[in-house]
């Protein structure tokens, strides 16, 4: 009797030790608020390459990014392209709220584009009791077409020069390292160049990037344009792939592509090269966070 | 004797119910790292802790994503590139405090200086470490807590690449206050 007492005395004394140590720290998980359990970093950069990402510019903060294309590479007489600067798209964008970013920017070619543009980040990817598997947004354009017509009855006609792009953005981050994004966009045209062409295009991005080390990502898109129209050639979609590479307040984004076209309305229904005939140009960006 | 044995069994079981229990869910914890070239600061008001009076025992739980910064970006990198919360989503602590006191008869309103040996979690490592803090106990019959210590980084595997070995520090200070009060 006096051995069974000791036993369970002894033993009793034993768990309370033994189990004071966890239950002291899952008594403080019960009693932490907890935090916000957004998923974080899907891309490091506003843009996948060309194309917007699920990334946003948060409450207060300014984005500024400039990009370039170089004209196609030939070879050294043209020093692989650089020899002579294609194209520029620059952007500022601000976030209003932590949802709701607006921006305006400008692009060289074809047709000295200037635009203003929100993005609404509808639903963020989130873990956790509250979660949910995708982040969705949506990103719109108003496109002016400033540069120059003829004959002069086209130039003078205001409403032929607007373009609406109209874009989900829906991703995921699969794990540390691996997101990919799809991206169905509608750009309507209010004039087209041509009479036989759409006034309506479609175009889905796919998009993803694989983080290679903490600073550096491997990226590619591509924008899958619907054949709508008699110039259709699926060989001249859109293909990008390219780097990122971040170090602190900035992101290098280095990439080859067959666009010339810098912005969501033209690059997403481009006809401008065949990747796989080396129709490549070389390009850049650099972000600006403030 | 039979009584004896039922009477310490009956304590034995109570104890830890006696055992004056005091807990905070809003305690505040802020790191600053401070190099010639950058000043980082965080500061989580999230932190949950309980004390154990006559214990001496003390803990603390944050959640990394729970530390606010100036800027989204600088936050977002911590998370993601420094600290991992993904994997490793909180800082915990567990520690006695070793002097010879007793906490529930402190001199009211007045700080008295403690220190604490225990254990840090963080970023997956595991350390035993002393912290020296201080103590009030307050007319309310509240305590305060605060204490100040150094963290080095590379103790608990949180990697600085070069590019930037100049902005942040080796060591980075830790503040840490709380109000108890009876749970």
């Amino acid at each position: 009797m006096k051995c069974l007492l000791t036993i369970l005395l002894s033993t009793s004394v034993f768990f309370k030790v033994v189990a004071q140590d966890n239950d002291i720290f899952d008594e403080l998980d019960q009693i932490t608020t907890k935090s916000n359990d957004e998923t974080i970093a899907t891309f490091k950069s506003t843009r996948v390459l060309l194309g917007q990402s699920t990334e946003r510019v948060r409450k207060k903060q300014l984005h500024f990014r400039v990009s370039h294309v170089f004209s196609k590479i030939v070879g050294i007489s043209n020093f692989f392209g650089l020899d002579n600067l294609n194209n520029m798209h620059f952007s500022f964008e601000y976030g209003v709220t932590n949802h709701v970013q607006l921006g305006i920017s400008r692009s060289n070619k074809p047709d000295k584009t200037y635009s203003g543009t929100i993005k609404l980040s509808l639903f963020r990817q989130k873990s956790g009791t509250r979660s949910f598997p995708l982040s969705i947004t949506y990103n719109g354009g108003v496109d002016y077409k400033s540069r120059e017509y003829t004959p002069q009855k086209r130039d003078e006609y205001l409403e032929g020069r607007f373009d609406y792009i109209n874009q989900l953005l829906i991703s995921r981050k699969l794990g540390e390292k691996f997101s990919f994004l799809i991206a169905p966009i509608w750009v309507h045209i209010n004039l087209t160049d041509a009479f036989e062409d759409p006034n309506d295009i479609y175009s889905v991005g796919i998009g993803g990037r694989y983080l290679v080390s903490r600073s550096l990502s491997i990226n590619a898109e591509y924008y899958y344009t619907i054949p709508s129209f008699d110039t259709h050639s699926s060989k001249k979609d859109t293909l990008s792939v390219g780097f990122d590479v971040e170090t602190g307040g900035h992101v290098f984004q280095l990439f080859f592509t067959n666009a010339f076209a810098l912005h969501p309305g033209k690059f997403a229904i481009n006809q401008s090269g065949d990747f796989f005939k080396r129709d490549i140009n070389f390009g850049f960006s650099l972000l600006r966070i403030f | 004797m039979k009584n004896w044995i039922v009477a310490l069994i009956t304590l034995l079981v109570l104890s830890p119910i006696v055992a004056q229990k005091m807990l905070t869910r809003t305690g505040v914890i802020h790191f600053s790292s401070e190099t010639p070239i950058e000043k980082i600061e965080a500061e989580s008001a999230q932190v949950a802790s309980i004390f154990e009076v006559t214990d001496k025992m003390i803990a603390f739980n944050v959640l990394m994503k729970s530390f606010k910064f100036d800027k989204a970006l600088m936050e977002e990198h911590f998370n993601e590139k420094y600290v991992h919360s993904d994997k490793y989503p909180a800082a915990k602590f567990k520690g006695t405090i070793i002097n010879d006191l007793d906490l529930a008869n402190l001199n009211l309103n007045e700080f008295v200086q403690v220190s604490i040996k225990g254990e840090m979690h963080f970023h997956g490592i595991k350390k035993t470490i002393q912290i020296n803090g201080k103590i009030k106990l307050n007319d309310n019959s509240s305590f305060d807590f605060e204490c100040d210590f150094p963290l080095t980084l590379s103790d608990y595997n949180v990697e600085i690449p070069s590019l930037i070995e100049e902005k942040i520090a080796k060591e980075v200070m830790i503040g840490v206050k709380a109000n108890y009060k009876k749970s």
